[in-house]
């Protein structure tokens, strides 16, 4: 049954020959996605972009300051 | 409406801070040492108590969403990943329900996927709010605006570092995503320490401790009659026994098995002649997506539920939603409503008292669960579409198609694999929760496809590295 789309142009793959690549890697496509909620298209996105060693780094001094509040809240709340 | 909605929120986008891509190809030791960095980060903020909070010792009205939202009460991570999931189930939704739509061009999708991070803070913001306002730290009043405020801020902050490292692992720095890994740890966590648990508690017939595998011993021990002490250990009542754990395994198991199933469409190369291949259709086309976007949807349903009976108790509305108790002490049991049908039977033993809330609840969980499916193909960019539009950029057809019945062939299996694949998930899902799995059938069912993932990423890392011992050294 599947023959009956039969049209007169090659398939696409038949007309674009690169000569470039050596051997063609087996088609070795995922099926799914990777078990993100989210894909990312990052060519075309438009967002504040950052490193990730400034995550790393505001994560860290983000925990630093509850840290510090915690402590400062026990030594204000000693004296009061 | 339609595509002016992404149009309206383009500008906003522009505010979204964003992990940039990599520029070099991150070796696996790197991905390693990322992936352990953020779940470290993930594991303190579990532990740092909020600053400014007075009390949390009332029932706790998020029981039924820690285990799936990752998140620890009172601690920094008190909203876990539930911003980020719940934006994409209502994006998910929207998409679905063609009220946005969503074109096939890449700018399109990342403008969705940048209107999805948009709405995940949009709703952090809300939620810490509505939290902090709520009196789930004590009375606002009693706080203060100051530490009200700042206990809001901290939420944010938090919040938004937990979308920032989920996106750190997923843009190719670490392995997986960050969702997943914090769901899988959380779970494993509570297996374990369900497990081994030396809290010990006392149930009137003496003290047991708290883990199954330390109680069995310990009553061993300490009874005379060794039958009854097998038996107390294996079907005790009141805390994990060692029916629950050997569930679990068994769960773990049957997952695995089934993660095998796939059909393989065999395929060729166009260009050169004899390079056959298949491509594998799995089962579980879309793995874990259903029950993330399903539990989702339910946990906020009872949420809502249960701050609307807090505040207007007694109401016929707010009733025939979910009528609830708080007796079982450090959570609250839905005992009416539509939220009583909707959560799992508690044994085996309550399927006979009330068949009908039984067939509901199995009736709605394998329907939603394909329906989450099926639309999460579309909108991820796995549909037959994509799929053939990938082969053709691979220049791989299918053997004894053209291209356009490419597409034909393609869609009379992943739309089933999806929606059945999506069933099945349900159905373990479902059955995990009747024999009392510990962690509930979906945190059971969401641990084991994540860890089969991670297990398929180091699979195809090792082939690339060549070896195991090329990976770490």
């Amino acid at each position: 049954m599947a023959d009956t789309g039969r049209s007169p142009r090659p398939t696409a793959g038949g007309v674009r020959q690169r000569k470039g690549g050596a051997t063609a890697a087996p088609a070795r496509a995922r099926g799914g996605n990777n078990g993100g909620l989210w894909r990312f298209y990052t060519e075309d996105s438009t967002g504040l972009k950052i490193g990730p060693v400034p995550v790393l780094v505001m994560s860290l001094v983000f925990i630093a300051s509850v840290f510090v509040l915690h402590i400062w809240g026990k030594f204000t709340r000693s004296r009061a | 409406m339609g595509i002016k909605f992404l149009e309206f929120v383009k500008p906003f986008c522009g505010f979204v801070p964003e992990v940039s891509k990599p520029e070099r190809k991150i070796q696996f030791r790197e991905k390693m040492l990322w992936t352990a960095i953020t779940l470290f980060v993930f594991l303190v903020c579990c532990q740092i108590p909020l600053f400014g909070i007075m009390s949390t010792d009332s029932a706790d009205p998020f029981y039924w969403l820690r285990v799936i939202m990752a998140s620890n009460r009172g601690t920094l991570m008190e909203l876990g990943i539930s911003p980020i999931v719940t934006s994409g189930l209502i994006m998910q939704l929207l998409a679905g329900a063609k009220i946005i739509e969503v074109g096939d061009t890449p700018k399109d999708r990342a403008l969705f996927n940048g209107a999805q991070k948009l709405f995940g803070m949009v709703i952090t913001v809300g939620q810490a709010i509505v939290y902090v306002m709520s009196g789930l730290y004590g009375e606002p009043s009693e706080i203060g605006a100051g530490i009200c405020l700042l206990i809001v801020v901290q939420l944010v902050i938090a919040g938004l570092i937990v979308l920032l490292l989920d996106e750190l692992l997923q843009k190719g720095y670490g392995l997986g995503s960050g969702i997943s890994l914090f769901i899988a740890t959380n779970i494993c966590e509570t297996i374990v320490w369900k497990a081994f648990s030396p809290a010990t508690m006392n149930t009137g017939r003496g003290t047991e401790f708290e883990g199954a595998v330390i109680a069995l011993f310990h009553l061993l021990a300490t009874r005379s009659d060794k039958v009854r002490a097998l038996r107390e250990a294996f079907y005790r009542q009141n805390l994990p026994n060692l029916m629950n754990l050997m569930a679990t395994f068994l769960v773990f198991a049957v997952v695995i098995y089934f993660q095998g199933f796939r059909v393989d469409l065999p395929i060729k190369s166009a260009r050169y002649r004899g390079q056959y291949s298949s491509y594998p259709i799995k089962l579980f086309y879309t793995s874990n997506i259903p029950i993330i976007l399903q539990s989702a949807l339910v946990s906020n349903l009872y949420v809502i539920s249960q701050m609307l009976a807090g505040k207007f108790g007694g109401n016929f509305f707010i009733n025939l939603l979910g009528t609830w108790s708080d007796n079982s002490g450090y959570r609250s049991v839905p005992i009416g409503g539509l939220c009583y049908y909707l959560s799992p039977p508690e044994s085996l033993g309550h399927i006979f008292e009330d068949p009908l809330h039984c067939i509901v609840y199995i009736v709605f969980m394998l329907g939603s669960c394909a329906f989450f499916s099926k639309t999460w193909i579309d909108v991820s960019g796995s549909s037959a579409k994509d799929v053939a539009k990938q082969l053709k950029e691979q220049q791989m057809v299918m053997r004894g198609h053209r291209e356009k019945s490419m597409i034909h062939e393609l869609n009379r299996y992943i739309p089933t694999a999806a929606a059945f694949g999506g069933l099945c998930i349900g159905a373990l899902s479902v059955t995990a929760d009747f024999m009392g799995a510990i962690g509930s059938g979906t945190g059971i069912l969401l641990a084991v496809t994540i860890i089969y993932q991670y297990f398929e990423i180091f699979v195809k890392e090792q082939q690339e590295m060549g070896g195991v011992a090329a990976m770490f050294f």
